[in-house]
């Protein structure tokens, strides 16, 4: 059963023409749940135990808890979007966010 | 819209599972197995069999430890580490030993133990070598062939798919409801999908639960990172931070006697009055930094660090203890992993997890069944593709097979010269050969007939593990229902049981060729054990 996958619009013609292959496609829905999914959780839980206003241990106990539910929506949130593009945008861009306010809170920035 | 969202959700389930189903249903299958561990270890060690359960185990644990330490003192006081381990209601013996000092390369010290009746103290029987229920315990979180890491990877990154799985199992619930109409007509893949829908409904907050678990106690190595941002050295400083251990006095030097354990444990009685004592650990016993480390059962408490007291040995001085509170952060950390490994649970809970872990073997086995049946009703007119044949081959090399080789594994623990060198490994080389001859029967071919030869195979692989048992030892069924020894009653009996499944089910594959009606016969085939 094929899944109802939509086509990629926002790219230069000749990728789209590689892009909308339906292997392709869900290749590329499938790499952006695992290892996308995979660094927002990591990024997202490391910066939540470093602003958490618990003790160390705490945090860090915490944040690992709840790490998988965080994985799994981001993992569903990627096959459950339409847009492909609004998909890796979104999910680059609070990378981007966590690990940048990360660093700055840390001062290696 | 929503009619789309379900087709993507459906479509997750099916490949995500697809992808991780056999890795999943070894992981579910030894998983369920390792809940016997101790009865396990029990069965494959038959010098311990016969020990009498003791009548006041917690009141005679000061008189052992003050027994085997005094002999420790006078025949290895320079060992660099002593390990004295109590019997549990579980683990009818007593063991202590040393260690010896370390050879270079060597990464843990190898322990001379000595195993005792605890009733008359008296050394028992010669044990045989064998890894018992630890090998089926290891196959569960890091598989075999493949490097410790390396394998836990696989574990984790299989379950994960499995987690992902249940969620949109359960999301697309309602989309299987209207399908139950809809597939009406499609007989044939129609009792694998009441057994898939069964098996995962009834004991869904378990399956969520063990499976959320289980990854959760491979977490630091998963997700290093909240302890990277947090700590300079990152799990390594997490460790020793969450760890009690010896601060006081690990740097003085020159030696010192030991202090004399009565005193060490009036403090523990004092602070815990009914303390049920497992395990006390004591370091460079004759030096000035020595410690004596007292490991206290944890009863039914969600924790899974085991409560522990840290004394200095040489002048009995309490060091360090485990938190007797703990924070919600840390509470909620140890209940997840307590709740997977279920060390709390008394026999009925026991019995329930093992239940809830076999109704997981037959929703993921049902599953593996019915994608196949379904591709190849789709396809009725085409020949198989080899995909599809894969599929096939696996499905009958995994869920026919495993019990077959852990026949094995219990068989040659039974038939292999208790003395022989490196006999362990063999018991294990015997679970892969045995499960390699399932493997190469699903090579040749995949149809009914084969689940019917397989099936005879380990009915009567089945039937022989007790049927050794009674010729091997001294004991077998009939005398452990009369001396009351139920957890090798049990033992034996599962085999029984299983073995009758297993004819049954060939019975059925016969009297019906169609593959339709094999479904109710094959639910039960994972109960083995």
């Amino acid at each position: 059963m094929p899944i109802p996958l939509d086509k990629v619009h926002t790219l230069p013609a000749f990728l789209k023409k590689i892009t909308n292959n339906y292997r392709v496609l869900v290749f590329l829905r499938f790499f952006t749940a695992t290892v996308g999914g995979y660094v927002f959780t990591s990024s997202a839980i490391a910066l939540l135990s470093f602003i958490l206003a618990l003790s160390k241990q705490d945090a860090v106990y915490l944040s690992v808890s709840i790490s998988l539910v965080i994985y799994t929506l981001v993992f569903l949130y990627t096959f459950a979007v339409k847009s492909f593009t609004t998909v890796w945008i979104s999910i680059l861009l609070s990378i981007s966010v966590f690990i940048g306010v990360l660093a700055l809170l840390k001062g290696e920035l | 819209m929503k009619d789309k969202f379900l087709k993507t959700m459906t479509w997750v389930h099916l490949w995500v599972g697809l992808l991780a189903c056999w890795i999943v249903y070894i992981v579910f299958y030894t998983g369920t197995v390792s809940f016997f561990r101790d009865e396990i270890n029990l069965w494959n060690q038959p010098a311990i069999h016969n020990i009498q359960a003791q009548e006041q185990r917690i009141a005679a644990q000061k008189d052992q430890l003050i027994n085997t330490i005094s002999y420790l003192s006078q025949h290895a006081e320079n060992a660099p580490n002593w390990r004295i381990t109590l019997p549990e209601p579980r683990i009818p013996y007593l063991e202590f030993g040393y260690a010896k000092a370390k050879e270079p390369g060597q990464r843990r010290s190898q322990y001379i133990n000595t195993q005792l009746d605890p009733n008359t103290m008296q050394p028992l029987a010669p044990f045989r070598e064998t890894k018992g229920g630890a090998f089926f315990y290891q196959v569960h979180y890091q598989l075999y062939f493949l490097k410790a890491i390396p394998g836990r990877w696989v574990v984790c990154i299989a379950s994960f798919f499995m987690l992902i799985a249940i969620v949109t199992g359960i999301i697309i619930h309602k989309r299987i409801f209207k399908d139950m109409f809809n597939f009406k007509k499609n007989k044939g893949s129609r009792a694998w999908f009441d057994a898939h829908t069964l098996s995962s409904v009834l004991a869904l907050p378990f399956h969520l639960m063990i499976t959320y678990t289980g990854i959760m106690t491979l977490i630091f190595m998963l997700f290093p990172y909240p302890a990277q941002s947090t700590y300079d050295n990152g799990v390594r400083d997490f460790y020793n931070d969450t760890t009690p251990k010896n601060t006081l006095t690990n740097n003085a030097k020159g030696t010192a006697p030991l202090v004399d354990i009565t005193h060490i444990l009036d403090q523990v009685y004092t602070k815990w009055p009914n303390a049920d004592i497992r395990q006390v650990l004591i370091s460079k016993p004759a030096m000035a930094a020595s410690t004596v480390t007292v490991l206290v059962s944890s009863d039914k408490a969600l924790r899974d660090q085991i409560p522990r007291i840290i004394f200095s040995g040489a002048s009995g001085e309490l060091i360090a203890k485990s938190q007797d509170e703990l924070s919600n952060s840390k509470a909620l950390y140890e209940a997840l992993n307590s709740m997977h490994t279920g060390r709390f649970a008394d026999p009925l809970l026991r019995w329930l997890f093992v239940l809830g872990g076999v109704a997981g073997c037959i929703m993921i086995a049902s599953s593996c069944m019915l994608w196949a049946k379904r591709i190849r009703e789709k396809n009725k007119n085409t020949p198989p593709s080899f995909g599809l044949k894969l599929v096939e081959g696996l499905n009958l090399t995994t869920i026919m097979g495993l019990p077959f080789a852990t026949c094995g594994f219990f068989i040659a623990n039974r038939l292999l010269d208790p003395m022989l060198a490196g006999r362990a490994d063999k018991e294990i080389d015997a679970f892969f050969a045995a499960w390699l001859v399932i493997a190469i029967l699903a090579l040749l071919k995949r149809d009914t007939t084969q689940w019917r030869i397989t099936a005879y195979l380990n009915a009567i692989a089945c039937l022989a593990v007790p049927i050794v048992n009674a010729f091997t030892t001294e004991g077998n069924i009939i005398s452990y229902a009369l001396n009351k020894q139920w957890a090798l009653f049990i033992f034996d009996a599962l085999f029984l049981l299983s073995s009758l499944i297993f004819i049954i089910q060939s019975k059925k594959l016969r009297t019906v060729k169609s593959p339709a009606n094999t479904a109710k016969n094959k639910r039960h085939e994972v109960s083995n054990d």
